[in-house]
């Protein structure tokens, strides 16, 4: 039925088939870049040729093909994007579901520290925790991952609160069923949806903040290629080599919006209410 | 009636905090005010009320979905509210219930024959193997065929779904059934098959049933007695006969002319209540209909109506009843 | 006749194919007169509703049909005509009085709001008539209650002041959706006398629309019974009521629970459900679940005919006749 109504969705659709290949040019990178990312030759000799058959998405200041570097960088952008996500998703969906479930006291007070998390502003979040930590793959996931979780467990507390409402769960309290049975038939499945489309717009959170902190040099720092630093990379040359940032820019576009339609079309398809979250 | 009663409830009540007023105010609403009520092996009580009565805060007290504020629930004798976890879960396998609404009382992602296994399950009543055996006997005895139990409730109408929720609430073989508004949601039609359908059930089961409903015709088929609710209070009870016959309370009796007639010689002339609610829940001085009543007098604001026996059976909480039935 | 709806189609577009809530559906409303329309779930009635003021929502769409008012065919009329019909020629009542009240007007100005718009009455003209038209329905303190906003008064209260609105630009039709199907029982039968004293004090004709057949038996002067998108029975209310014909009124009359029957006592009825406009059965709609069905029910859709009385979409009744 929701699979169904999902395929209608031709935006939603357009969207999943970009997102594949995307992932799997990240996944086939070794095989798909023609040249190294990294390496720089006879720097003056490639230096900012605009795109070619040779190069198709041009070369930079050090003569490296940016096709390759796009390559490369989609595995570190989406990467971390997609990690982020789920850590973000399992810790938030979970903390929710505590506290909408138990409700009361514990909610209450499991909700204030949710309240004061969100209070605080999530991009300057970042960039005081990539301040104080060295900013690796992994370091920068988990601060990724901190400012997203508690969007996502209000969201699901929510869900779960209102789940907790539905007659069929009333009943099956009245029937005397376990609670591990009642979290389990009818809690979780329930929930199932609403958290796939939460990931899917934490995806593009995560992903658009990995680029800014990037484009900021504070996230994935160069050599190594991230969609964020590439176009920052680009940016002092934009009137003579417009190529340098507009590749990677365009990817960063892409991405962000197919994920953005597909959450669009999950919600449309499993779940009529509206999902209200912002990042960043 | 001498023998133990099997739900027994003495001075149920209920107090929902009113969220916050004007300026952090916080008022109580009173839902349920003191209810007593017995109802016996084999007996359907129906309970009357409109929006506002507390009749359907009074069934989930008793199925403690709500936990009431004071009072007391006995079930077959023995003290419900007492009780917690496992030794509660036990004990409400003797208790059904059925809701008003059949689409959002079956889990739409569970298939029906799940739908009704799952108590059988979670009390382990039937050994695993025949289970499916025991579903199917269950779907039959409410008129649905057991190739259904692979179907899911969205592939299946009102009436069907409502025999598919009363189908699991005996499952476990419960002694007491809670029926919250079971046919309000329905076509007429298929209303008339649902009410046929919990008699044949009454008859043949045996089944003592708490009937909430809003609509005293309705409940005057099932029931065998009727207790009338107004704003967490009942104001009248009595065997089913006495009550449609003869009512005293002057709320009764607007509800009853209230009820639309097809016979067009009952064009219908009727008891009027006012429409002046003032402030909801439960007046603390004065009879709780007294805003709206008829034949209200200065007593009626002045002095709480107890519920007293007019007639064998039947009580009636009102000053002015027996001035009525003289 | 004050509307003529004649040969009436309203057509769904949806996944499952092509639904017809409204199938060829022809009737009149007299001046002055309540034509009450019964019917369950599915049976179109809604849709007749919407299709007078041209309000069918989309996909569906008038495939077939007028509807002639004041001798004028209101599917024809350009788009300031329909808004002055609507509102202005037919007032209209819905089921819940808290979704069509706006939460943030007071009730007297929505009421004085239309009379305004439509009657061209002043500001203050206009705010003297929502006052009295309140009073009028029977509410105490009117200049009161037209201050209020609709969440300070109840339910019944509500309903009235909705009444009001409806009937604030003197329309020559009332169309009453399920008046009454939101409120307890006790108001719901102040609201149908309601009903009753708009018509008389108004001179308004009135179609109401309701699943509940006594309580439309109580209020109307004529009685249209649809199934699955088509008329199947129409006549006086007294004759739907003292001997209804087809087998559907018959059953749905038996459905009704009557008070005084005593306990115990198994209702009549209609077995099977409600069919699904998706999945209609070739022949009568209702051949399905009729107990006196026989070829020819299953063959072909019964015409509505005139059976002395009444019109009546049997084949079994025309044959008894």
């Amino acid at each position: 039925m929701a699979v169904g109504r999902f395929r209608e969705n031709r935006l939603a659709l357009w969207s999943i088939y970009a997102i594949a290949i995307l992932i799997l040019s990240a996944l086939l990178a070794p095989i798909l870049a023609p040249h190294d990312p990294v390496a720089i030759g006879d720097v003056m000799a490639t230096r900012f040729q605009p795109p070619s058959w040779a190069h198709p998405f041009g070369t930079d200041e050090f003569g490296r093909d940016l096709f390759s570097r796009a390559l490369y960088g989609a595995r570190i952008s989406l990467s971390v994007g997609i990690l982020a996500m789920l850590l973000a998703t399992s810790i938030g969906s979970l903390y929710g579901a505590v506290a909408g479930y138990f409700g009361g006291v514990v909610d209450g007070a499991m909700m204030r520290i949710v309240d004061v998390w969100i209070a605080f502003p999530a991009f300057y979040l970042m960039l005081l925790l990539v301040g104080v930590f060295e900013a690796s793959v992994p370091v920068l996931i988990l601060i990724l991952a901190l400012t997203a979780w508690p969007a996502t467990a209000r969201f699901i507390r929510g869900e779960i609160l209102s789940l907790r409402g539905r007659d069929y769960v009333e009943a099956a309290r009245a029937m005397g069923l376990p609670a591990y049975r009642i979290i389990l038939r009818h809690l979780i499945p329930g929930a199932l949806s609403p958290v796939l489309v939460t990931a899917a717009l934490t995806v593009v959170g995560m992903i658009g903040a990995e680029a800014g902190l990037s484009f900021l040099g504070l996230g994935i720092s160069p050599p190594t290629p991230s969609w964020g630093n590439m176009v920052a990379a680009g940016k002092d040359t934009l009137a003579s080599a417009w190529w340098i940032s507009f590749f990677p820019g365009a990817l960063l576009t892409i991405t962000l919006i197919s994920f953005s339609l597909v959450a669009d079309g999950l919600r449309d398809a499993l779940d009529p209410k509206a999902v209200d979250q912002k990042y960043v | 009636m001498n023998y133990q009663p099997i739900l027994s409830v003495r001075g149920l009540s209920k107090y929902f905090p009113t969220g916050r007023g004007w300026a952090g105010r916080t008022g109580q609403l009173e839902a349920l005010a003191g209810v007593d009520l017995d109802l016996h092996p084999g007996e359907v009580l129906g309970i009357v009320g409109e929006s506002g009565s507390g009749k359907t805060t009074l069934g989930r007290c008793v199925l403690r979905l709500i936990e009431p504020s004071s009072g007391e629930v006995e079930l077959e004798g023995s003290d419900f509210l007492a009780l917690r976890g496992r030794d509660l879960r036990r004990r409400r396998k003797r208790l059904g219930v059925v809701f008003q609404d059949p689409y959002s009382s079956l889990n739409p992602r569970m298939q029906i024959g799940r739908i009704v296994a799952e108590p059988l399950r979670a009390h382990g009543i039937v050994p695993g193997p025949e289970i499916s055996e025991r579903v199917s006997e269950l779907l039959e005895l409410v008129g649905i065929e057991p190739h259904f139990a692979t179907r899911y409730p969205h592939e299946m109408s009102g009436g069907q779904r409502q025999r598919v929720a009363i189908a699991r609430a005996l499952a476990t073989d419960p002694e007491l059934l809670v029926a919250d508004e079971p046919v309000s949601a329905l076509d007429v039609s298929v209303q008339a098959q649902i009410l046929n359908l919990l008699l044949d059930l009454k008859r043949e089961k045996r089944l003592a049933m708490l009937f909430i409903s809003h609509d005293l015709a309705v409940v005057e088929r099932i029931a065998d007695r009727i207790a009338v609710m107004y704003r967490g209070t009942i104001v009248e009870s009595a065997p089913t006969a006495s009550l449609i016959r003869r009512p005293l309370h002057p709320y009764t009796q607007a509800l009853l002319f209230a009820v639309p007639s097809v016979d067009p010689a009952l064009r219908r002339k009727r008891v009027r209540l006012r429409d002046d609610l003032g402030p909801p829940g439960h007046a603390v001085h004065s009879c709780p209909v007294a805003g709206r009543c008829p034949i209200v007098q200065d007593v009626c604001h002045t002095e709480v109506p107890q519920l007293e026996e007019e007639a064998p059976g039947h009580r009636v909480a009102c000053h002015l009843a027996r001035d009525q039935t003289g | 006749m004050l509307l003529s709806v004649r040969s009436l189609s309203t057509r769904f577009e949806a996944n499952e194919g092509e639904l017809w809530p409204v199938n060829g559906v022809s009737f009149g409303v007299a001046g002055g007169e309540t034509l009450g329309l019964v019917g369950e779930t599915g049976s179109g009635k809604s849709m007749v509703a919407l299709s007078i003021l041209d309000l069918v929502p989309s996909p569906g769409r008038i495939v077939a049909g007028e509807i002639e008012f004041e001798g004028q065919d209101i599917l024809l009329l350009s788009r300031a005509e329909k808004r002055r019909v609507r509102g202005g020629e037919i007032g209209m009542v819905f089921q819940d009085p808290a979704a069509s009240l706006n939460p943030v007007y007071r009730i007297g100005d929505q009421i004085a709001d239309v009379g305004r718009l439509h009657r061209g009455l002043g500001r203050a003209e206009a705010w003297r008539d929502a006052v009295h038209l309140l009073g009028d329905l029977g509410l105490q303190e009117p200049e009161k209650k037209a201050r209020a906003y609709p969440f300070e008064l109840s339910g019944g209260m509500r309903q009235r002041a909705q009444i009001a609105v409806a009937i604030a630009g003197r329309p020559k039709l009332l169309i009453a959706d399920e008046p009454t199907t939101a409120l307890d029982a006790t108001v719901q039968s102040e609201v149908c006398d309601l009903l009753k004293y708009i018509q008389g004090e108004f001179g308004m004709a009135i179609l109401l629309i309701s699943h509940d057949l006594a309580m439309v038996t109580d209020v109307a002067d004529r009685i249209m019974v649809m199934y699955a998108g088509r008329i199947v029975e129409i006549g006086h209310w007294t004759a739907i009521s003292r001997e209804p014909r087809h087998p559907y009124t018959k059953g749905l009359m038996a459905a009704i629970p009557h008070l005084g029957a005593g306990p115990d006592q198994p209702l009549g009825g209609i077995p099977g459900t409600v069919p699904d406009l998706a999945d209609l059965p070739a022949g009568c709609s209702f051949h399905a679940r009729c107990p006196e069905a026989d070829e020819d029910c299953r063959a072909a859709s019964p015409p509505l005919e005139d059976v002395g009385d009444r019109l009546c979409a049997c084949y079994r009744v025309e044959r008894a006749r």
